[in-house]
């Protein structure tokens, strides 16, 4: 069974009815339905969901305008229902906000792929968000320990680089202070080898 | 400086106003891959235009400005004079932070000229500008620090704004009881994207109203810096599915929304409203300012509180000033004189509220404090008392009057003082007071739900 919680938009309520007993059937959890777009805004930054349904025509604003503030604030994965012919207006944002469409009208199996496919993408993105985070901090702290190693070198060129870096490891270890922090004291020139050698 | 970063959210690091060359500016459009430029002007009523162009007409528009028909705009130029040039002011350059996956989109407030070159004296900022060019001919600076209030309202399911009020919240009041807190954060990141500095925002007295309130500056910044954040207010409160107005009274049996003005002049870099050997530590420069904002406020209140509806909010019971008087201590008359002293030193109009346009109304305020300074005027005694609970009598006894009850009590005030058409010029004297005489009678012969709720049934 899925507890996924899931909010739905689509400007009637015998559809959000429809569709909210499906995903329930499915065991999912729908947390809301809201007639028009403002309505769903205001619930959706209070209880943010975990998925949100969206249908292209609402009383108030396009399915698109809200799909793109909810995107855009990140605030969760977007599945946009859409006729035929309103199919070409949403295309820009399944590539520039993975916003996934649906093209009415829909059978129940495709509104239950469409929503694993989305939680399943929206998975993924998270992960490799994640990993690039990681990445650009690494590669941030990589560029403060060259830096400074460089610069240790310089002022002590009876030391090896594999010397020099071991002690900012080492003292870095030792004090419990990243070693990007060691190295941004280096460049500001508060820490030099030998400060380094007597923490390590 | 400069500060061209862009983070990798919308919300990091945008542009701050600066000193900017037209090259930096084409730079700016260029590395943030800008796609309009929306050049903003305000018109006499307070309410903000502008006129979009794509970033590849931006080299043209900064060296040759963009012309426009200004017989469409309220309150400017007649048909046969309809050609106008908007002329960007290149220090105004800011990046929105909002919609960035569609090209970004940035703003240059524009002075509004003739086409022989003369700037046109419909255009708000120019006459703010001609007033401050009077007080620096005098040695004086002004800073104005506004303080404006505003409601959030739920829209309906059509969008259209109601006046369902988003929360029950009080003055102060945490989450949840303030369900508008999300949205004023968003707001105050927003304002500090654009170069703002927010000093605090809170929830106010009414239910869903709300102040954020943005460090003082120099006059003329502020009074843009109004227009913006009015902008901003109602541009994130749609992203939140909520409606932000200000208009001065909504609803009636609860506080109104103001905009107190804090004041003040400085003289070679000092505050010219300090003087440690006062009393009050206050100078013969306050007092005279002060004066003259007490001599001259009604007949400047048709532009500080410039609706039908202002008046509503300057009735007894709502912590709205009424009558005039000043004191350095209550907070129940119009002008107040904050504690800070030094360079802090100021004095509070508590009259204006949001609804008016900040550049005009700033020029009058002005314009009638350095009428104090020039005639060395000098206030009445400070009232330390609460005025609310003074009768007619006591109040008349120790001088003290209203401020115009109506807007066509204000408008009758404004056109009985020379000093506010010397200040406004003839052209924007003559349509502002036309335009608000309709206004007041198109109310006046109007059918109000009050009326019929009292009268359908009982005659």
């Amino acid at each position: 069974m899925n507890s996924v919680r899931i909010s739905l938009v689509t400007g009637s309520d015998e559809t959000n009815e429809k569709l909210s007993a499906i995903m329930s059937s499915e065991g999912y959890s729908v947390i809301g339905t809201h007639v028009s777009g403002g309505d769903a805004l205001r619930m959706v930054r209070a209880h943010v969901p975990e998925l949100i349904m969206i249908n292209y025509t609402l009383p108030d604003m396009t399915g698109r305008e809200l799909a793109s503030i909810i995107c855009a604030d990140n605030i969760c994965p977007v599945i946009m229902l859409v006729s035929s012919s309103e199919r070409v207006y949403c295309e820009d944002l399944v590539d520039e906000m993975n916003v996934v469409l649906v093209e009415k009208p829909m059978s129940r199996i495709q509104i239950l792929s469409a929503i694993d496919i989305t939680l399943q993408q929206a998975k993924l993105i998270r992960n490799l968000e994640s990993k690039i985070s990681k990445l650009s901090d690494s590669l941030e702290s990589r560029k403060f320990i060259e830096r400074a190693k460089s610069m240790l070198i310089v002022a002590n060129p009876e030391s090896t680089e594999e010397e020099i870096y071991n002690a900012m490891r080492t003292a870095s270890m030792n004090q419990r202070m990243p070693i990007k922090r060691i190295a941004e004291l280096v460049i500001e020139g508060k820490m030099d080898l030998g400060v380094l050698t007597a923490m390590a | 400086m400069l500060q061209k970063t862009f983070g990798d959210t919308p919300r990091e690091g945008l542009v701050i106003m600066a000193n900017y060359t037209k090259q930096e500016i084409i730079d700016l459009v260029k590395d943030n891959d800008v796609r309009f430029i929306r050049l903003q002007f305000t018109d006499m009523f307070g309410v903000l235009k502008n006129v979009a162009i794509p970033s590849s007409q931006l080299d043209r528009v900064l060296n040759s400005g963009c012309m426009f028909d200004g017989s469409s705009i309220d309150g400017f130029a007649r048909i046969e004079e309809s050609d106008m040039h908007l002329m960007p002011d290149l220090n105004t350059f800011v990046i929105f932070p909002w919609r960035p996956q569609q090209g970004r989109v940035a703003r240059i407030i524009c002075d509004v000229y003739k086409t022989d070159g003369k700037p046109f004296d419909g255009c708000p900022r120019n006459i703010l500008k001609k007033v401050l060019k009077d007080a620096a001919d005098m040695g004086y600076t002004l800073n104005v620090g506004p303080e404006a209030e505003f409601f959030l309202f739920v829209t309906d399911a059509d969008g259209a704004p109601t006046t369902i009020t988003h929360d029950e919240g009080g003055y102060f009041d945490m989450a949840p009881v303030d369900r508008g807190e999300d949205c004023r954060r968003d707001i105050v990141l927003t304002l500090e994207n654009m170069g703002f500095e927010i000093e605090a925002s809170h929830h106010e007295v009414a239910q869903g109203q709300h102040e954020i309130d943005f460090k003082y500056d120099d006059a003329l910044t502020t009074a843009d810096n109004i227009m913006t954040f009015k902008l901003v207010v109602k541009t994130i409160a749609q992203k939140h599915g909520l409606y932000a107005t200000f208009m001065p009274k909504p609803i009636f049996g609860i506080n109104g929304s103001g905009m107190h003005a804090n004041q003040s002049l400085s003289k070679g870099g000092v505050n010219a409203f300090f003087d440690p050997s006062d009393e009050l530590e206050l100078s013969k420069d306050a007092y005279a300012y002060i004066a003259g904002l007490m001599e001259n406020v009604k007949s400047i209140a048709a532009v500080t509180n410039p609706l039908v509806n202002s008046y509503k909010r300057l009735v007894p019971g709502y912590e709205a000033p009424v009558y005039i008087a000043w004191s350095g201590k209550n907070r129940s008359p119009l002008i107040r004189i904050p504690a800070a002293r030094g360079a802090g030193t100021r004095v509070e109009l508590r009259c204006p509220d949001p609804s008016c346009n900040p550049y005009l109304a700033i020029a009058l305020m002005l314009a009638a404090g350095l009428k104090g300074i020039k005639e060395n005027l000098t206030p009445p005694p400070a009232v330390n008392k609460n005025i609310f609970a003074m009768s007619a009598d006591e109040r008349a006894a120790e001088g003290i009057e209203s401020l115009p009850g109506s807007l066509m009590e204000a408008v009758e005030e404004m056109k009985a003082n020379p000093l506010v058409r010397e200040v406004l010029g003839d052209h924007v004297f003559d349509l502002y007071t036309t335009e608000k005489e309709n206004e007041w009678n198109k109310y006046r012969l109007t059918v109000h739900q009050w009326e019929l709720d009292n009268y359908l049934a009982k005659f």
